[in-house]
């Protein structure tokens, strides 16, 4: 389409904050906390973000924009980079629909930008609601839905396109410098798929935010790039989306893809197709009244080879294995944070009950999380079998919604690994107003959840 | 192929000073000096390396490399990414084959880590060559030699690799990590063609150098990665080169090195390296046209290269890949040099003109592989003459006539003396012909010499 890049930099520096309705803004507070919280524990509870922590503090940058959970504030681009690690690593942040990971590659941004501009919270929501917004929509306009399809890891495709919208709303670009920026994001994407279940995923997120915040700083200070990216021969869509459907991507803006189609607020903390397996798993384990006289588990799912690992090689590898966290729900009737330590994966319970699963992939069944359907059959050693069925984990388009209170439960639990009682309070509840929040409460949040420990 | 990122790596970690040749050590002399002298020039004769330098001198990170040109110091990976991005913005360092631009996304790895470590000249040249030489393989095993068969700009998608070998060299990391740096190479592959002609297409040198430095040092530290990236499901080959992709080839990896066979191209102009083919042609031509006023028509028969037409480029950096632009340049003036890509002559009066008699024929039967394509130019003047001429290979290039070591030289001092003095432009000459006997303390001297402002 003639004009593309042009087209939808005008509409996204017009949408402002006077086009946020409240459905809108109350979903933003959600994912800011979310994001924040899970950055929070997610710092502390793998061991990744602290060997990135310190090759960032070892470059001793300016010291700008706080480092969640380390204590230590460096070069808003490098921030953005080490948070939006921190946000990824336990796969705990919310998942979204075409499946992507749209908070963390966003909102470290924004947190970068806070120490150094004079931005609000109604515009750092704005922000947030703008950069998902971008990256909703080209995942739609992409046509890539099912797993089997996407090539890419899809924040290290959409990640840097979104960030450079998220961080161009708080430097006030206009369209001109939306689309260089535009062109310089778009010479970083990529992501491997082959990297997920190590520790290099959680940089995809990471890398992603950091270099769409680059590209934005980059282009407010006028280094320039193809102003036409998207359309460009040899451009964006024709490199990585060659079905896009640009008609659509000008649907951008209000009511916002975070209302609809919305996302998922996950509650475990583990690749999203795994929530499935685990919450067929948790049902299963209610009718088995002793889980050692488990013979036999059969679980049948979509083609994901990628989720297929029997015997991950590592507790963080464990996040990706529909083997695993299927044995851990039957075998402790939780998945939580430390399902996925070293500790739990090696222990002689869980190699026993590896060894008895067996998966079946099977071709006809959709590989795209909205329609994804699992079953699982338990057989036990006297012969009788325990069935169960996921269409939707809880939280999801077509599981049942979550508890009230139970995502403030989550949210107080990932804030409570560093911090005490009086400091999660004080973060739910300055999350709780983002839209009428002072810079000073942004920076306080940030002071906040940059302690080590309180 | 099974096990390939590990028996590669094996063999990678294997190689060392020992195996250089003579043959290479000549080469690797001349492209250090190749590469510092475009930089210089680059950092002076173009605006973009200054933004960036500004951009990444506000990050005030710790002052570990020198930055050339700029006079300041910051982190490695910083330094890399400015002096790669600097050394590539004229289109000025050699070619490769297949296509690729090697020295920008080797060279600045390894002169970022010679002031944090005790790095001597034969190491620091052993880990060029083995960055060179990993990407040569990768290019070469994927087949892809026609442009017109390139995603992604080559750079960006084999230096995040490559300049991870180089690092790990210099680092002394073992197999094992530099499997896990692989990795995490890999996932910061990438580029899009469409910024060819702009400012974001340095940064596609820079950035990919600098991000593989990051994963070997990352590496280092004990960040891991799928140990076998290349190979895996939904890895490196799976990604990038699904159509094709010989793996095996990959462990061709050591002497006599790619570096001295097949070997590169010096550029003998600051320009995409297809326009240089063109550039001949007009230069051998000019001599016999009197008067250029007198031109009537120009006609350029050339490959199937869309990225590189370009009627009217928007700015003189966009002339570099315009083969109208560099074609009438070569006519109007008998030289092309830095001064033909500044925007003032770009857009004088007798540019514009020419540029309107211009007519570009892309042929699908000439092969646009670089050491087998040719251009056809034909100048017809107002009387009805015909001068005509085929340029088969630019001198310095596989089919062209070499040139020479003096040449080359007065190459290297016209752009040191874009900053530096006499004694400045001297040492640099004289350190860099001896590159493998360097010390630490000399390669120091070297960057301090090359990254002051002015001298």
């Amino acid at each position: 389409m003639d004009g593309f890049t042009r087209k939808i930099s005008e509409l996204i520096v017009k949408t402002n904050s006077g086009d946020l309705t409240a459905e809108a803004i109350n979903k933003a507070r959600q994912l800011f906390l979310d994001g924040i919280a899970v950055a929070v524990a997610g710092s502390i509870k793998e061991a990744p973000p602290t060997i990135l922590a310190n090759h960032i503090k070892s470059k001793g940058s300016l010291e700008q924009a706080s480092v969640i959970g380390f204590d230590f504030k460096t070069h808003a681009v490098d921030a953005a980079y080490i948070n939006g690690a921190s946000m990824h690593v336990l796969d705990y942040e919310p998942m979204w629909s075409p499946a992507n990971h749209a908070v963390s590659t966003n909102l470290p941004a924004i947190l970068s930008l806070i120490e150094t501009h004079e931005v609000n919270g109604l515009e750092a929501a704005t922000a947030l609601v703008k950069g998902t917004e971008t990256q909703g929509w080209l995942r739609q306009c992409s046509g890539d839905f099912d797993a089997k399809k996407v090539k890419n890891h899809p924040p290290g495709l959409v990640g840097p396109i979104s960030s450079c919208v998220a961080a161009g709303h708080i430097l006030q670009f206009d369209a001109e410098t939306q689309r260089h920026a535009f062109g310089i994001a778009a010479s970083r994407c990529g992501a491997l798929n082959a990297n997920a279940g190590t520790m290099v995923k959680m940089t995809h997120c990471g890398l992603a935010v950091s270099l769409g915040l680059d590209a934005a700083l980059l282009a407010s200070e006028k280094f320039t790039a193809n102003p036409d990216i998207f359309e460009a021969d040899n451009g964006y869509v024709q490199l990585y989306m060659p079905n896009f459907d640009y008609e659509k991507m000008l649907n951008f803006g209000a009511p916002f893809r975070l209302v609809d189609p919305g996302y998922s607020i996950k509650m475990f903390p583990s690749q999203f197709g795994t929530h499935f397996v685990i919450t067929a798993a948790l049902d299963a384990r209610k009718k088995i009244s002793d889980v050692s006289k488990i013979k036999q588990i059969k679980l049948t799912t979509p083609v994901m080879t990628y989720v297929d690992r029997p015997k991950p090689h590592q507790g963080l590898a464990g996040k990706f294995s529909f083997q695993y966290t299927c044995c851990a729900a039957l075998l402790d009737g939780e998945v939580v944070i430390d399902t996925f330590e070293d500790a739990r994966r090696f222990a002689p319970d869980m190699e026993a009950m590896l060894g008895k699963i067996k998966v079946i992939q099977d071709p006809n069944r959709p590989a795209r999380f909205e329609e994804q359907v699992v079953d699982l059959e338990v057989l036990l050693e006297d012969g009788t079998t325990v069935v169960a069925r996921c269409d939707g984990p809880r939280g999801s388009w077509h599981g049942k919604p979550l508890e009230p209170g139970e995502h403030e439960a989550k949210a107080r639990m990932c804030l409570g690994c560093r911090l005490n009682d009086r400091d999660t309070d004080r973060v739910v509840e300055l999350a709780y107003n983002l839209e009428c929040l002072e810079n000073t409460d942004l920076c306080e949040i940030l002071s906040i959840t940059s302690k080590t420990k309180s | 192929m099974k096990h390939l990122t590990k028996k590669l790596c094996k063999l990678i970690t294997s190689i060392s000073s020992k195996d250089i040749t003579e043959a290479s050590i000549i080469k690797a002399r001349q492209l250090l000096l190749d590469g510092i002298s475009v930089a210089v020039a680059g950092t002076i004769q173009e605006t973009p390396p200054s933004i960036l330098a500004d951009h990444i001198r506000d990050q005030g990170a710790k002052p570990l490399s020198s930055v050339i040109g700029f006079g300041f110091k910051t982190t490695p990976v910083n330094a890399a990414y400015i002096n790669g991005s600097s050394m590539h913005v004229l289109d000025y360092e050699p070619m490769w084959a297949p296509a690729n631009h090697a020295l920008s996304t080797n060279l600045p790895t390894v002169l970022a880590l010679v002031e944090s470590t005790n790095v001597n000249g034969l190491d620091a040249l052993t880990a060029l060559i083995k960055g060179i030489e990993i990407q040569g393989w990768i290019r070469e095993a994927s087949r892809q030699y026609d442009p017109g068969k390139l995603k992604m700009h080559p750079p960006g998608l084999t230096a995040p690799l490559s300049s991870a070998v180089a690092a790990s060299h210099i680092l002394g990391l073992d197999a094992e990590t530099l499997q896990h740096a692989i990795g995490l190479a890999v996932s910061r592959a990438g580029t899009s063609l469409a910024n060819v002609g702009t400012m974001a297409k340095m940064t596609h040198c820079g950035l990919s150098g600098a991000m593989g430095l990051d994963a070997a040092q990352m590496a280092q530290r004990g960040f891991t990665s799928n140990p076998e990236a290349i190979e895996a499901q939904r890895g490196y080959i799976d990604m990038f080169f699904k159509d094709e992709f010989h793996g095996s080839e990959l462990l061709n990896f050591g002497p006599p090195f790619r570096i001295v066979e097949p070997g590169y191209a010096l550029k003998m102009f600051p320009s995409q390296y297809a326009t240089h083919f063109v550039i001949s042609a007009g230069l051998t031509l000019f001599p016999k046209i009197d008067d250029s006023n007198k031109i009537d028509k120009v006609k350029l028969t050339s490959p199937e290269m869309g990225y590189i037409d370009r009627s009217h480029p928007e700015s003189g950096l966009a002339g570099k890949f315009s083969f109208q632009y560099t074609c009438c340049a070569a006519l109007l003036d008998g030289v092309v040099n830095m001064a033909t890509f500044e925007d003032s002559r770009r857009f004088a009066p007798d540019m514009e003109k020419m540029l309107n008699k211009f007519e570009l024929c892309m042929s699908q039967t000439i092969p646009g592989k670089f050491q087998d394509m040719y251009v056809d130019l034909e100048v017809t003047m107002k009387d009805g003459t015909k001068h005509t001429t085929r340029c088969r290979g630019p001198r310095g290039s596989w089919n062209g006539d070499p040139v020479s070591v003096e040449e080359h030289l007065q190459k290297v001092r016209s752009c040191l003396d874009t900053r530096l003095n006499q004694s400045a432009r001297e040492r640099i000459i004289e350190l860099g012909n001896n590159f493998e006997m360097l010390t630490n303390t000399d390669l120091r001297e070297l960057l301090s010499i090359a990254s002051n402002s002015s001298l």
